[in-house]
């Protein structure tokens, strides 16, 4: 399971340096707006903790964690899609 | 790769391969589009989640994700337009802080993860890697963005010796609670991973905010790849290859600052 883990992560860097070398500098707060969303991956860490804690502190700092995720999901995709609209004379 | 369920693997590939498209989406497609290619990512890699797993808290999870929804829509409704890069660097942290949360929590209780040794009852070396990395990235995400937020679009001139002995520094205290897998320990690579992303990030906006929140989410994205070891899930592991390696390379790229000469101006793209 670890080496299937670290091939698919391996493969996901490489495939990530290859976009971070080709963007351009006018493309940042596009690809900021983006990295931001796949952080927001996090959050899928926070649902196993909160799923399978034992104890209520872990379960806790699951459930806390399931809310910054999801808070910097929603935000994040508001955001990128303002981000896409242009601005208003 | 042997006992894993043939659904979720399905699963996990359809939300990586979303991600993948995500990423590249800016470039071509749009960015709406990529934000939409985003969430279905998310949604494959949350239901699959939920349903490898015996969920214990259904009802408390659910609420967690509704308010979380709420409170993400309602600050990027409300934030104005001239406010968002600000809001898009609080929401990096918030990711890197919920990251140290996890790490905390798999510390707390390691034997749920699988990350105690059969025979003795110590926490294992990947284990204790696993949880390390994830905090110290985690803590380096939080001091970055509060770096950002704090100093806004001022540009200013940082160490970059300082920068890298920091994060030899930061290289340390994990190895050492690695080797002696205590509380103090842990505390320690938080509190030396926050100097280190402060001074990263103060270097690095020499070259501007967006570099260096690029380089923020990079960090945020090498955190969500550790917790994703720690929790051995696919789909973490490859938004976070993702994140960390294209973000902490242009952010790289951009660092040389407007006054040195970077990367991102030495002939090649752009």
């Amino acid at each position: 399971m670890t080496l299937f883990l670290l091939i698919s992560f391996l493969a996901a860097c490489a495939f990530g340096a290859v976009v971070g070398w080709r963007a351009r500098a006018d493309d940042g707060w596009a690809l900021v707006a983006i990295l931001q969303m796949l952080s927001s991956a996090i959050l899928i860490g926070a649902l196993i903790v909160s799923a399978e804690a034992g104890s209520a502190a872990a379960r806790t700092l699951g459930l806390i964690g399931i809310v910054m995720g999801s808070a910097g999901l929603c935000g994040g995709f508001v955001a990128a899609r303002r981000l896409d609209t242009p601005p208003r004379p | 790769m042997e006992g894993v369920n043939p659904t979720i693997l399905t699963g996990w590939s359809v939300a990586a391969l979303l991600f993948a498209a995500a990423l590249l989406a800016p470039f071509g497609a749009g960015l709406r589009r990529g934000a939409g290619l985003m969430m279905a990512a998310m949604m494959v890699a949350g239901a699959v989640t939920l349903y490898s797993h015996d969920v214990m808290a259904l009802p408390q999870i659910c609420a967690a994700l509704i308010t979380g929804g709420a409170v993400g829509l309602a600050l990027g409704r409300g934030v104005p337009r001239s406010a968002l890069p600000a809001l898009l660097s609080g929401l990096v942290g918030q990711a890197g802080l919920a990251a140290v949360f996890i790490g905390g929590a798999a510390w707390r209780d390691p034997h749920v993860f699988g990350l105690l040794d059969n025979v003795t009852d110590r926490l294992r070396i990947d284990g204790a890697v696993a949880i390390g990395t994830a905090v110290t990235w985690g803590a380096m995400t939080c001091a970055g963005a509060a770096t950002i937020l704090w100093r806004g679009s001022v540009r200013q001139t940082g160490y970059p010796l300082v920068a890298g002995a920091m994060l030899l520094a930061t290289g340390g205290s994990v190895g050492a609670f690695v080797a002696n897998p205590q509380t103090g320990w842990l505390l320690a690579c938080i509190g030396v991973a926050l100097l280190a992303g402060r001074g990263v990030t103060k270097w690095v906006m020499g070259a501007g905010a967006g570099p260096a929140l690029a380089l923020v989410g990079g960090f945020a994205g090498w955190a969500v790849a550790a917790s994703a070891f720690l929790m051995e899930n696919m789909a973490m592991a490859v938004a976070g290859g993702l994140a960390g390696a294209a973000g902490s390379l242009f952010g790289a790229r951009l660092c040389g600052g407007a006054g040195r000469k970077g990367l991102a101006d030495g002939g090649h793209r752009p």
